[in-house]
C-alpha cells in the first residue's frame, strides 16, 4: 500500500475504478451476449461434465492472462497487476453470466446446482474475455505515447500470438456451440471445405497485410515477403488450432468420424480466422 | 489496476476472488465425486385441474442420474377396471442430471388420481 491520500483524490480514484467497471461489464454484455442468448450454450453447461468444466476455466484464466499481460493499454504491468486483473475479469464473469441467465428463465429453482453451476461457468467465460476487452478498448486510451508503446510490443512475437490466439476463441466461441456447423461440415463437398480452407488464408493474409486500416502497415513488418508468408500461415494454424479446442469442448467431437472432425474444423475456422486477425488489429489498437 | 488500490477495487477483488474459489470449489467436488451412472428417471403425477377442454395432469420428472436426458417421452395411461381407458404422452427436450423438469398431460374426462400410472418410453444420452 502507497501513502494516504487526501479524501478529494481517493474519491477521484474510486469514480476513476467505477468507470474502468462500468467499461468492462459494456464490454463484456457486448461480446457475449450472443452466447447467452444461444441455446445450445445452456445445454453445454449441463451436459459438460465438471472435470472438462475445470478446464475451460483454466483456459479462460491463461487466455485472459496473456490478454491483460499483452493487450492492455500499458507495456510496464507487473504480473500481479495482470494476475489480479484476471481474478476480478472472471468473477465479474460469472456474475453478470447469472444475473442474465436468471433474468432469461434458464436458472429456476427446478434446477439443480449442478445445473447452475456448469451453465454460469460455460457463459462465464465469454463474459469475462470480454469484459478484459473491453476494459482496455471502449474509451479509456492511454494517449499517444501509450499506442506507440503498444505498436512497439507488435512486434514482440509471444504477445501477438496470444493476441491472435485470444481474438480466435471470441469469434470461434460465438458460433461454435450451434448446430449449423454441423450441418455445414456434413453437407459441403470437399471442394467447398478447401475453398473455405484457402479464402480463410487468403482473409487472414489480407486483412494483416493489405488493408490500410488501424495502422496495419506498422503492425506487421510488410516489407518481408517471408515475414508475410509466415504470419498468414501462423494466423490461420492460430485459427485451426483455436477452433479445434472449442469444438472439442462443446462435444463436437464424440463419437464423430475423423473427416467430419476436420471438416467441422476447418468451417469454423473462418471465424477464427478473423478473430485472430481482425482480433489482433482492432485490439491493439 | 493500480498497485495502490481503492475501497472498491478491493472489495471487487475479494468478491470476485470469493466466486472464483467458490465455483472452482463446487466443481471440483462434483468432478471428484466421479460418479457417472446413466440419466435415472422418476415420474411424480399430480392431482388433475378441469381445464375448458378435458383435464390437465402435472406432471414432474426427475433425473438422479449423472447423465443428462435427452429427447425425453413419458407415457402416462388411465386404466379402469383392468382396461386402458385413455393414454397421453409427453416430451421434454432435456432433464439435465440431478434436475427437475415439468409438464402437463391431458385426458378428455377426468381421471382418478389412483388410476393413473406414468413411465418414461426413452431417452437419448448427448
Amino acid at each position: 500500500m502507497g501513502e494516504p491520500r487526501p479524501p478529494e483524490d481517493r474519491h477521484q480514484a474510486v469514480m476513476k475504478s467505477l468507470r474502468e467497471y462500468g467499461r468492462g461489464l459494456a464490454g463484456g454484455l457486448l461480446f457475449s451476449l450472443p452466447l447467452l442468448y444461444t441455446m445450445e450454450v445452456w445445454w453445454a453447461g449441463f451436459i459438460a461434465r465438471p472435470g472438462h468444466l475445470l478446464l475451460y476455466l483454466a483456459a479462460t484464466f491463461v487466455l485472459l492472462l496473456g490478454y491483460n499481460r499483452y493487450g492492455g493499454f500499458r507495456q510496464d504491468v507487473t504480473w500481479s497487476e495482470v494476475l489480479t486483473d484476471s481474478v476480478e475479469e472472471l468473477g465479474l464473469g460469472l456474475l453478470v453470466s447469472a444475473a442474465v441467465l436468471f433474468l432469461i428463465g434458464q436458472l429456476t429453482v427446478d434446477s439443480s446446482w449442478q445445473e447452475v453451476v456448469g451453465k454460469v461457468t460455460v457463459e462465464a467465460g465469454t463474459v469475462a474475455i470480454g469484459v478484459s476487452v473491453g476494459t482496455a478498448q471502449l474509451g479509456g486510451g492511454g494517449g499517444e505515447d501509450a499506442k506507440e508503446k503498444k505498436r512497439d510490443a507488435a512486434d514482440h512475437v509471444p504477445g501477438q500470438l496470444v493476441i491472435g490466439f485470444c481474438g480466435a476463441v471470441l469469434f470461434a466461441s460465438n458460433v461454435a456451440p450451434t448446430e449449423e456447423i454441423l450441418k455445414i461440415a456434413v453437407e459441403d463437398s470437399p471442394w467447398k471445405l478447401l475453398g473455405t480452407a484457402v479464402l480463410s488464408l487468403l482473409l487472414g493474409g489480407l486483412i494483416l497485410y493489405h488493408v490500410d486500416f488501424k495502422r496495419a502497415h506498422r503492425l506487421t513488418r510488410r516489407h518481408v515477403a517471408w515475414d508475410m508468408v509466415w504470419g498468414t500461415l501462423v494466423t490461420y494454424a492460430l485459427a485451426l488450432v483455436s477452433s479445434a479446442l472449442v469444438l472439442w469442448f462443446f462435444g463436437r467431437f464424440k463419437d464423430t468420424g475423423l473427416f467430419v472432425c476436420v471438416a467441422q474444423v476447418v468451417v469454423l475456422g473462418l471465424a477464427g480466422t478473423l478473430g485472430a486477425s481482425a482480433g489482433r488489429l482492432l485490439i491493439q489498437s | 489496476m493500480r498497485a495502490n488500490r481503492n475501497w472498491l477495487e478491493r472489495s471487487v477483488f475479494t468478491g470476485s476472488t470469493l466466486l472464483v474459489v467458490a465455483v472452482l470449489g463446487l466443481l471440483a467436488v462434483d468432478a471428484w465425486s466421479g460418479k457417472d451412472a446413466p440419466p435415472d428417471l422418476s415420474i411424480h403425477l399430480g392431482t388433475p385441474l378441469k381445464g375448458a377442454h378435458g383435464w390437465r395432469v402435472p406432471v414432474r420428472v426427475m433425473n438422479q442420474g449423472d447423465e443428462t436426458a435427452e429427447q425425453v417421452r413419458v407415457a402416462v395411461v388411465w386404466t379402469q377396471g383392468g382396461q386402458v381407458r385413455e393414454r397421453a404422452e409427453l416430451q421434454l427436450d432435456y432433464v439435465p442430471r440431478h434436475s427437475r423438469r415439468n409438464g402437463w398431460v391431458s385426458f378428455t374426462q377426468e381421471p382418478g388420481p389412483a388410476e393413473l400410472k406414468a413411465h418414461s418410453l426413452g431417452y437419448a444420452t448427448p
